[in-house]
């Protein structure tokens, strides 16, 4: 079955820059000296911490307990000493009670043979693992794997689906893990059909992977597991264009795959939870693309939990460049950009770039002329234009019930096309804030 | 580490852009009007050239006087002013210079002036501004016929004068439409479709024109739903209506008003649907105008007229045909 339908409008082909990493295996960087892990790397609920200052800790070991419904446990990478527990700045606007770590010269050498037969285990099972692992979902949104994989009663998963479109620009995270990773993918996948109680499973990647398409076709022996290609266009990688691609099914507006019995799991988490079946491996290290024109040694690399983004760039040969760079904590479209690089590298970190200010091509804003471009490129179907010239004119209560700004997956691909450069997805970001603080005090006013 | 030898700069997301602004695509307008204006230079003469320059520049002095009043920045780097006055030459026919250079200046004034800033600015205009400039010289010609007998009370040295702005008589030198209208002969359809000497500059090349039209659709600033739905409308409503289709096919604004003047991105709706009705509409209108109240003495404007009365419709348009959003949508 090969897909050739164009469901999700617009044809915005963005520049990919993916052949700066695309070929690179994933290594290892040298050790940091010192890790900062947050207790909060997840949507949902902060971890409290189970280690305190001075305690010696073992590489695996559990340092953040999952607290309530959402939330997803912390481990430490490395073994060595708790120096501190203090809060610390985990993003431009973020901050976090993290566990500074001094990491010891010693490492054990764990989590590489086997130690369970991923076919034995049953549904319960794999989920109360993918619990006690910490894993969440790795492609950027961190939200706690195990809700995903305990729909409500009412609820069946018919289908899961993995995400390999990996659909942003630079990043080759997934691209390398299906290739180097394959047969661990298939028995994610495995697990992640018993886990879910879903009859199939489909792979999906863009079509400029067709080596990891090769890749996993070859490594697949599972009648119920197949691989196939989407076309490579912004945001494929989307959970809700995804689905569109493969299914042809469109998720309810304001509703979640399941209520469309579907699953939908990234590359990275799929082959984590498999670790952790197999390995007994929790999540404490990941894949992360350093990539970008800027940077003197593009790569992907294997990095731990908690280690410094400093660490990393100067592992990388640090910034080459003299013209104004931009260091993206993810990719290009939805990345955000820092200038603090002692925030530590986290669960849903996929990226860090650096990349030319130019690519930016800043002007300054003008009256929306209605080309048209935002609206057409529009994955989600709304009306960008209209909602940018409503936000810019106070008009919020407008932009929630008339032109659906609830609805925005805030990709980016409006702000890309504007011709005017009108920040519109900063604009619905910002508005999405206010309109919920204005709605929780009326709330909080009426009561 | 060398991490500080760079500037750092941080910004919100997208961190992309696709390097299309306004003046860009401005540009690419001008390109499409390239053919036409080349061709009509060749069959009109320099004639063309006055008619550029007194639109142009009454356009930029419209927009640089309308923004100055309203204490907004000057704009004129972003394209557009000069863009309605090229168009708003392109849709006149050329007069004696005497008569132009006044007129037509302040046709091109009052398009950018009144009609894009002073009805909302860039953006925001309901009315199509070259149409509405046109037209506004269309009613002062037409006002003229009505004052013959009283300039020529006031003196008979005026006639020659009111004779070469042909209100006199009527006759237009050259309109095809004209032509057949006052039973002269009509011109070749071929020569129509590829050069033809008379009417304004926009009405010398079908085949210009559509070049033009063309390129824009490749260039993704327009999509072919207007231009396809007035012209086939149209070509329907000649089919029924008048004994020579393609003749009235290829004469007049038809081409150059459903591909650079009806596709305007402020004034056309945005949805597909929406399009297609906005066109069909003009299309309609068109014919109305040219086959039913022809002896109305606004028939040389009907394009014109049509594509603004369907401009005053864009907003409820776009209100009935908004598509629906991911997630609401109906899939058989």
């Amino acid at each position: 079955m090969k897909i050739d339908r164009d469901l999700f409008p617009g044809v915005t082909k963005l520049p990919y820059f993916k052949a700066l990493t695309s070929d690179k295996k994933i290594t290892r960087l040298d050790r940091p000296e010192k890790i900062m892990v947050p207790l909060k790397q997840h949507i949902g609920t902060p971890c409290p911490s189970l280690v305190e200052a001075g305690e010696s800790v073992e590489m695996g070991q559990k340092i953040g307990r999952a607290e309530g419904g959402v939330s997803a446990a912390v481990h430490t990478p490395y073994s060595g000493e708790v120096l501190d527990i203090k809060e610390y700045p985990v993003g431009p606007e973020d901050k976090a009670d993290c566990v500074v770590i001094d990491v010891a010269d010693e490492q054990p050498d764990k989590f590489t043979e086997q130690i369970r037969d991923p076919e034995v285990v049953n549904s319960d099972e794999v989920i109360e693992i993918v619990k006690e692992a910490g894993i969440v979902g790795m492609g950027g949104a961190a939200f706690p794997t195990p809700v995903k994989l305990q729909p409500p009663e009412d609820k069946t998963i018919e289908t899961v689906l993995i995400n390999g479109a990996e659909c942003e620009p630079y990043l080759t995270v997934d691209h390398r893990l299906m290739l180097e990773k394959a047969e661990k993918l298939i028995g994610g996948a495995k697990l992640l059909l018993k886990a879910s109680g879903a009859e199939e499973c489909m792979i999906y990647t863009e079509d400029n992977k067709l080596d990891a398409l090769e890749a996993i076709e070859e490594a697949n022996d599972d009648p119920r597991i197949c691989v196939d290609t989407v076309p490579t266009k912004y945001p494929q990688g989307s959970e809700k264009m995804l689905i569109q691609a493969a299914l042809d099914k469109q998720v309810p507006s304001g509703g979640l795959p399941f209520d469309i019995g579907v699953l939908v799991q990234n590359v990275g988490t799929t082959i984590a939870i498999f670790e952790a079946v197999a390995y007994d491996k929790p999540l404490i290290e990941r894949v992360i693309t350093v990539s970008g024109q800027n940077i003197a040694k593009p790569g992907n690399h294997m990095i731990a939990i908690g280690t410094p983004i400093s660490h990393v760039l100067e592992q990388c040969g640090g910034i080459e460049s003299d013209e104004p760079t931009l260091v993206l904590n993810g990719g290009p479209m939805m990345g955000v950009a820092m200038d603090d690089f002692s925030i530590p590298v986290m669960k849903g970190t996929i990226g860090i770039l650096a990349i030319p200010a130019s690519m930016e091509k800043t002007k300054k804003m003008r009256p929306c002329v209605r080309c048209n471009k935002c609206n057409e490129g529009c994955p989600v179907l709304i009306y960008p234009s209209y909602l940018s010239v409503c936000i810019e004119e106070g008009r919020l209560e407008e932009a929630a019930e008339v032109w659906d700004i609830f609805d925005c997956i805030e990709c980016g691909i409006c702000s890309y096309v504007c011709m005017s450069h009108r920040p519109i997805a900063q604009q619905i970001r910002r508005a999405k804030q206010e309109i919920k603080a204005m709605r929780e005090q009326a709330a909080e006013g009426g009561s | 580490m060398s991490i500080d030898k760079s500037p750092i700069k941080t910004s919100p997301a997208p961190h992309f852009h696709s390097g299309v602004t306004i003046s860009s695509a401005m540009t690419d307008l001008f390109i499409a009007l390239m053919p036409i204006t080349i061709v009509s230079l060749f069959m009109l003469g320099p004639q063309v050239l006055i008619l550029l320059a007194t639109c142009v520049t009454g356009a930029l002095l419209g927009e640089v006087a309308a923004r100055k009043y309203k204490g907004e920045e000057i704009t004129l780097y972003d394209g557009t002013a000069l863009i309605t006055g090229v168009l708003l030459a392109l849709i006149l026919p050329p007069a004696p210079w005497w008569a132009m250079v006044p007129l037509y200046t302040i046709g091109g004034f009052f398009s950018t002036a009144i009609v894009k800033e002073a009805m909302g600015g860039l953006g925001r205009n309901r009315f199509n501004p070259a149409l509405s400039g046109r037209v506004l010289l269309l009613f002062g010609r037409n006002a003229l016929i009505y004052m013959v007998p009283f300039i020529l009370s006031i003196s008979e040295a005026f006639e020659p004068y009111l004779h070469e702005l042909e209100v006199i008589d009527l006759v237009s030198a050259a309109t095809p439409l004209y032509a057949a209208s006052e039973g002269l002969a009509i011109p070749e359809i071929s020569s129509m479709f590829l050069a033809y000497e008379g009417g304004a500059p926009a009405e010398t090349s079908v085949l210009a024109v559509l070049a033009g039209g063309i390129y824009l659709i490749v260039r993704g600033h327009i999509k072919p739903h207007i231009p396809v739905s007035v012209i086939s409308t149209f070509f329907i409503m000649a089919l029924i209506f008048s004994g020579q289709p393609f003749f009235h096919l290829l004469g007049g604004g038809l081409f150059f008003g459903s591909f650079f003047m009806a596709t305007d991105w402020v004034t056309c709706p945005l949805t597909s649907k929406g399009q297609i009705i906005y066109g069909v509409g003009i299309g309609i209108l068109i014919a109305l105008f040219r086959f039913f109240i022809a002896d109305l003495w606004v028939s040389p404007g009907g394009v014109a007229f049509s594509i603004l009365i369907m401009n005053g419709f864009v907003r409820y348009i776009d209100k009935l045909t908004a598509r629906p959003k991911y997630g609401q949508q109906r899939r058989d």
